[in-house]
């Protein structure tokens, strides 16, 4: 289990002092260092995050008289939306200087609160004996790819967050971007499993929701089978989805619909936590669709739980001089080897810089 | 501050939050080992362009409109995001430079982008290069509690005051008409609203006026003999100022001629002798209309003793003196006829070296001066001695011509689109700056430009007088006074 604290310590008014000090150390050991900044930190900010299934799927085929017409329901269980998000800032001469941030946002009697966290910005990549991953108790596989480990602690935190909101809040929906599918070296469903636990014992409903899907039938994406249907409902693609996968070590925590939360808004994948039966996981959903505003079929607090994590461009700047200003990093504009060898018939992102 | 980028005399700097700047203030740009500098003045204070920046923007709009909440923040990096999203840009203009602490103008070089120095310097800096010998107190800067300048540089030269109304214009022609008479200089101020008449009492002084203020009306103690003025000045007035065709003013000249001849040159005589001229009755009724007009004005008269001797006035007050001629509540003739006769007299003082040099203040002279005086002001009269400051709240009224050979030019704000495109042909300022920099100036602040800055624009907060200034925008609701 690669959690910062003992789930009895947790709080969330302030970051682990074990992850404080990771950051403080791995840059520390990068004192004076070139930082080669990345000049397309831009296509960083728009990357996709896929829910992690991996392939296409196909999952066979869908009827009509399949699709649930869903209830909306106004109540008072309290929303949590939790997000994060990383970006590396720029290459150092044996790793990438990286950050990360995250966000809750509330919604309790109509009103939203957030709670932002970091930035918190660390170095990633060095097998050197000053390396500080292992203090997180992330487990590095011998590895030293960036992606991976960048993943890993983002996963982390994100873990932090969700078990931080399924003790402090009770009887609430807690809403988590992406999957409820664990099982990955990234991923280790001991951590999702930990983290559902502990939601249920407060008696909180977990909710995924997917703003992408790999997932197909017939050639289709799932979502589409929904583009047809103006009114709010779901499609209930659980068992489908998991014959296709039951030789593979990946777990599905969560039971996997495809649903519109709003009249004319987009569809999205939810994985609702599969402990719960179908109904309660339709009433779930019929709640949430109710009780937090779904502008264009996406919850609120998700929406700006995003928003609050997300890393621009002026950030990226920003963070780049602190660590600059305060770890005596130098920023060095990195090599573009395309443009160099290529000039103006570069055909990659370097030739527009 | 940081070098962004320079195009022709504009340089741009990136400029952070905590450096105070502001539009007007100059910075030196110093390329260190080299030991040179470039001047340069902001003339426009925008947002510097982050990457992101609309995201950031609508980020904190939608968390401060509907959302409550708390950073934790424990490296405080969020504070370096606030300074980047504050982050200035500076548009400048090089205005000159520095070569081994001499100011210079060659400006043709480019300072180093990564090693230039960029600091902030005092107005002190750039007008130390005026020679003080008259030193007076001009008013002051954001950086400067005292701008000194040197009256000398108001000397042979052609000045222009101007600004839309209520903005101070009067009240910094004030401080230069007072500054110079306590100089010693000699001044005439042509007054078409009696503002200047008080200028010799102080606030305090109450009804004990200095005497080097001497308020003169026309008709009343300016009044002038015929044999003072001469046939030439009279005939000047008369095609001029009255428009006598040229048929009459042959036949005026005659009987001018005539009198002079019998020794009795009198309004009284002239009046009866057009009266009972032999010429043509068309031309004995346009010399006798405008005759009357004379007479009725009262600036002329018989008595020797009760005419203005101005030589004799400048004479006595050899320590300075202001000649206030007030010109309030007359006709637009009356007021054309005092300019002609006063400018005429003064010519006379001038080529006959019984007057050195004299500084003459003109209110809206458009009201008064006709067309060819102005060109004949700027170019023969200052040869002369005849140093001429226009002060007008309609740039257009002035000549462009005039603009361009303006030695100093004060330019309070203007906010009308027409008359900054007027005051942006001034020769020695690029339209660019005055479009920025004026305005958006505040009441009693002026961009002043040329000699008397040693040619370094310069925004200034023009100094308090302790005289009765009148002349301010009177008001009905009286509390319109402190917000303007």
């Amino acid at each position: 289990m690669n959690e910062f604290v003992p789930y009895e310590h947790l709080s969330l008014g302030e970051l682990p002092e074990r992850l404080l000090r990771f950051c403080r150390l791995s840059i520390e050991g990068r004192r004076g260092e070139f930082l080669y900044a990345e000049p397309n930190v831009t296509d960083q900010l728009i990357s996709s995050n896929y829910e992690g299934e991996g392939s296409l799927l196909e999952v066979g085929t869908v009827d009509d008289s399949e699709i649930i017409e869903l209830t909306p329901t106004r109540t008072n269980r309290p929303v949590a939306a939790i997000d994060t998000s990383t970006i590396r800032l720029g290459e150092l001469e044996n790793g990438s200087l990286c950050a990360l941030r995250g966000a809750i946002v509330k919604l309790e009697k109509n009103h939203y609160t957030y709670t932002r966290y970091g930035p918190l910005l660390f170095s990633l990549g060095n097998q050197s004996k000053t390396d500080q991953i292992p203090s997180l108790g992330i487990a590095t596989n011998g590895g030293s790819n960036v992606e991976i480990l960048l993943r890993r602690v983002r996963n982390s935190l994100e873990r932090w967050l969700q078990l931080g909101v399924s003790k402090s809040m009770a009887g609430g929906l807690i809403l988590v971007d992406g999957s409820l599918t664990a099982g990955t070296p990234d991923d280790p469903s001991e951590e999702l499993e930990n983290f559902l636990r502990v939601a249920r014992r407060s008696e909180n409903l977990v909710i995924a929701i997917s703003k992408n899907t790999r997932l197909r039938i017939h050639d289709r994406s799932i979502t589409a089978y929904l583009d047809q249907n103006s009114s709010r409902c779901l499609l209930d693609v659980d068992n489908r989805i998991k014959k296709q996968f039951a030789g593979y070590p990946i777990q599905f925590l969560g039971r996997i619909f495809v649903g519109k939360l709003a009249r004319s808004g987009f569809p999205f994948r939810i994985d609702v936590d599969c402990t719960f039966s179908s109904e309660e996981c339709i009433d779930g959903i019929g709640q949430l669709a109710e009780t937090d505003l779904v502008d264009q079929g996406y919850p609120e607090t998700l929406r700006v739980a995003h928003i609050l994590s997300t890393f621009t461009s002026g950030d990226v700047l920003a963070m780049q001089s602190f660590a600059t200003s305060l770890y005596g990093l130098q920023l060095l504009p990195k090599l573009a080897l395309r443009r160099s060898l290529f000039g103006p018939f570069g055909t990659g992102w370097e030739s527009r810089y | 501050m940081k070098i962004l980028k320079k195009e022709g005399d504009t340089i741009e700097f990136l400029c952070f939050p905590e450096e105070d700047i502001e539009k007007g203030d100059y910075v030196l740009v110093k390329d260190g080992p080299k030991e040179r500098a470039l001047i340069a003045q902001v003339i426009d204070v925008q947002y510097a362009n982050i990457p992101g920046i609309l995201e950031d923007l609508l980020r904190d709009g939608i968390s401060e409109i509907s959302l409550t909440g708390e950073e934790v923040d424990p490296f405080r990096v969020s504070s370096q995001i606030a300074v980047l999203k504050d982050t200035r840009l500076l548009i400048a203009k090089i205005r000159g430079a520095m070569h081994s602490k001499v100011l210079s103008r060659d400006v043709s070089w480019l300072p180093s982008r990564i090693h230039a120095q960029v600091e902030i310097v005092s107005p002190n800096f750039l007008t130390k290069g005026l020679a003080c010998k008259h030193p007076f107190e001009l008013g002051s800067t954001r950086r400067l509690a005292v701008v000194t300048s040197d009256l000398s540089a108001l000397d042979g030269r052609l000045n222009i005051i101007t600004g839309r109304k209520g903005t101070g214009k009067s009240h910094l022609s004030k401080l230069m008409v007072t500054t110079l008479v306590n100089h010693g200089a000699p001044v005439v101020v042509l007054d078409v609203n009696g503002e200047y008449v008080n200028l010799g009492r102080t606030h305090d002084s109450g009804a004990v006026p200095s005497t080097r203020i001497l308020s003169l009306i026309p008709g009343v103690n300016l009044r002038f003999s015929l044999d003072q003025i001469g046939l030439n000045t009279f005939l000047g007035i008369l095609i001029h100022a009255l428009s006598l065709p040229e048929n009459s003013s042959r036949i005026f000249a005659r009987i001018w001629h005539q009198l002079e001849q019998q020794d009795t040159l009198t309004m009284k005589a002239l009046g009866s002798a057009i009266s009972n001229s032999d010429c043509h009755e068309s031309i004995k009724d346009a010399l006798q209309a405008r005759f009357n007009t004379l007479d009725d004005s009262g600036i002329f008269t018989n008595d020797r003793n009760a005419a203005l001797n101005l030589e004799e006035v400048f004479r006595t007050h050899g320590s300075g003196i202001a000649l206030v001629v007030n010109m309030k509540n007359q006709s637009a003739t009356l007021r054309r006829i005092t300019v002609e006769l006063f400018i005429n007299k003064l010519t006379d003082l001038l080529s006959s070296q019984k007057l050195r040099g004299l500084f003459l203040f003109a209110e809206e002279a458009h009201l008064y001066l006709r067309e060819t005086y102005w060109d004949d002001i700027v170019t023969r009269m200052r040869h002369l001695g005849l140093f001429a400051t226009f002060i007008t709240n309609q740039p257009d009224t002035i000549e462009g011509g005039i603009y361009r050979q303006a030695d100093n030019i004060f330019l309070f704000n203007f906010a009308n689109e027409h008359d900054l495109d007027i005051v942006s042909k001034v020769a020695k300022l690029d339209g660019e700056t005055i479009r920025m920099l004026v305005r958006e100036l505040p009441p009693r602040r002026c961009l002043a430009v040329g000699d008397l800055v040693g040619n370094f624009p310069m925004v200034i907060n023009v100094r308090p007088l302790d005289v009765q200034t009148l002349g301010a925008t009177r008001y009905f609701f009286q509390e319109q006074m402190a917000v303007v």
